[in-house]
């Protein structure tokens, strides 16, 4: 995997020499943090964006914002749940913006330009599927939809989702409940 | 049990992630093919969801997140904690807080200008007008109190020796003292005005002065000329 060295060189070696190990530790523990936890930011991001470089812009805002907001953060076990958060929350707001700004250029954009619409026959079935699919997550509310998406992530289960949200299992397993019946009714 | 609630139960069930359907459901769905496709297409229809879901989430994240991250970062210093921030914060609160307590408790008592109001009361009880109720052994101001601070209020009780001696006393603010006297040593002019006054202005600011019970048929309200303490 790649190395995040996210602190400069200099500025632990001061710290260390000053014999403030306890802090420089607390940074390459935070370092480490990060490094391991961006795909999954990424990941969280791109569930709600479905666009790789939204996503990644969305991903690096959310270490940057975690990193300098780690004193915030009381119990560091918490970080995972934590960053997707702050991912999830981020990625929401672009997706809004964006949304926004579309909405604009549509309004605003002359009918010759705009770009002729796919004929049904272009789009195959499973990019319709999909594209369907994409429409009814973003219908959902925020909290099924995050849900939906960390169960979908490296598969992760009912329990590990409720340990990364910090909630009951029960918690996750109703919202997985109702965003399911919510898809089906919406892709039958 | 009929299709609907057959296919309602099965719907829930596929919905919540269970695998196997209860008894009845399982053995209706059995006996009536309709009801097995049904059950066959929503097992289906939540396989793509979750399929298609884990396709557009389970990505590799690009190579260059984390090289723009450590980019990004040495250009935006990490902001440390500072418990210093926040005693400061408070000092200057605490500061804040108690200069306002003081200019509010120090500002400039005013008082409304109203025809009410009578700061100024005679001690001697035998020539007391009828109909006057005097305070027996303190003097106090009779004017509406707002429940502040004036902190230049010059109320003082009378004393009991000055009261059973006979004496006048005056029991009025300086301002109000200063303001009253300058009206009075105006009157002489204003003759219509004089025939209310048991005397001319006193010559001495801290002289005493008379009130009698005044009878008022016409009242005009001016605001009295500013003075220097105002």
């Amino acid at each position: 995997m790649q190395e995040l060295v996210l602190s400069q060189p200099g500025k632990l070696l001061a710290a260390t020499a000053a014999g403030d190990a306890a802090k420089s530790g607390a940074l390459v523990e935070l370092e480490q943090l990060l490094t391991d936890n961006a795909p999954l930011a990424y990941r969280v991001a791109l569930g709600v964006l479905r666009n790789p470089a939204e996503a990644e812009d969305v991903a690096q805002e959310a270490l940057l914002r975690a990193y300098r907001r780690f004193h915030f953060l009381r119990n560091s076990e918490r970080f995972r749940s934590w960053l997707v958060r702050i991912s999830f929350r981020l990625a929401i707001d672009r997706l809004r913006s964006l949304r926004r700004r579309i909405e604009r250029e549509t309004r605003w954009a002359e009918p010759g330009l705009r770009p002729p619409p796919q004929s049904t026959e272009v789009v195959a079935a499973s990019n319709e599927f999909q594209a369907r699919l994409a429409r009814a997550l973003d219908d959902l509310p925020d909290g099924q939809r995050l849900v939906m998406s960390l169960t979908a992530i490296e598969g992760n289960s009912v329990d590990e989702t409720a340990a990364i949200l910090g909630v009951p299992a029960g918690t996750v397993k109703s919202r997985l409940f109702k965003a399911r019946k919510f898809l089906m009714e919406k892709l039958r | 049990m009929n299709c609907k609630a057959c296919q309602e139960n099965m719907f829930d069930a596929v919905a919540a992630g269970a695998t196997t359907l209860s008894d009845e459901p399982s053995a209706h769905q059995q006996s009536c093919p309709a009801c097995r496709e049904y059950y066959e297409l929503q097992v289906d229809l939540v396989r793509s969801i979750d399929s298609g879901l884990q396709a557009m989430v389970n990505q590799e994240m690009p190579a260059s997140l984390l090289a723009v991250a450590r980019n990004r970062l040495t250009q935006q210093p990490i902001v440390q904690p500072s418990w210093n921030y926040l005693g400061t914060f408070a000092v200057l609160a605490a500061v804040t807080i108690l200069a306002i307590s003081i200019g509010y408790i120090r500002r400039p008592n005013v008082y409304p200008n109203s025809g009410g109001s009578a700061s100024v009361y005679s001690g001697d009880k035998g020539n007391q007008a009828p109909g006057l109720q005097l305070p027996p052994k303190s003097v106090i101001d009779s004017r509406p109190r707002t429940g502040k601070r004036t902190g230049f209020l010059s109320l003082q009780p009378v004393s009991s020796e000055a009261t059973a001696g006979g004496s006048h006393q005056v029991i009025v603010l300086v301002e109000e003292q200063r303001a009253f006297a300058k009206f009075v040593a105006d009157l002489p002019r204003e003759p219509k005005i004089a025939q209310a006054l048991t005397r001319p202005a006193p010559v001495a600011l801290d002289a005493p002065v008379d009130i009698a019970l005044l009878r008022i048929e016409h009242m005009e309200l001016k605001p009295l000329e500013s003075t220097q303490g105002e």
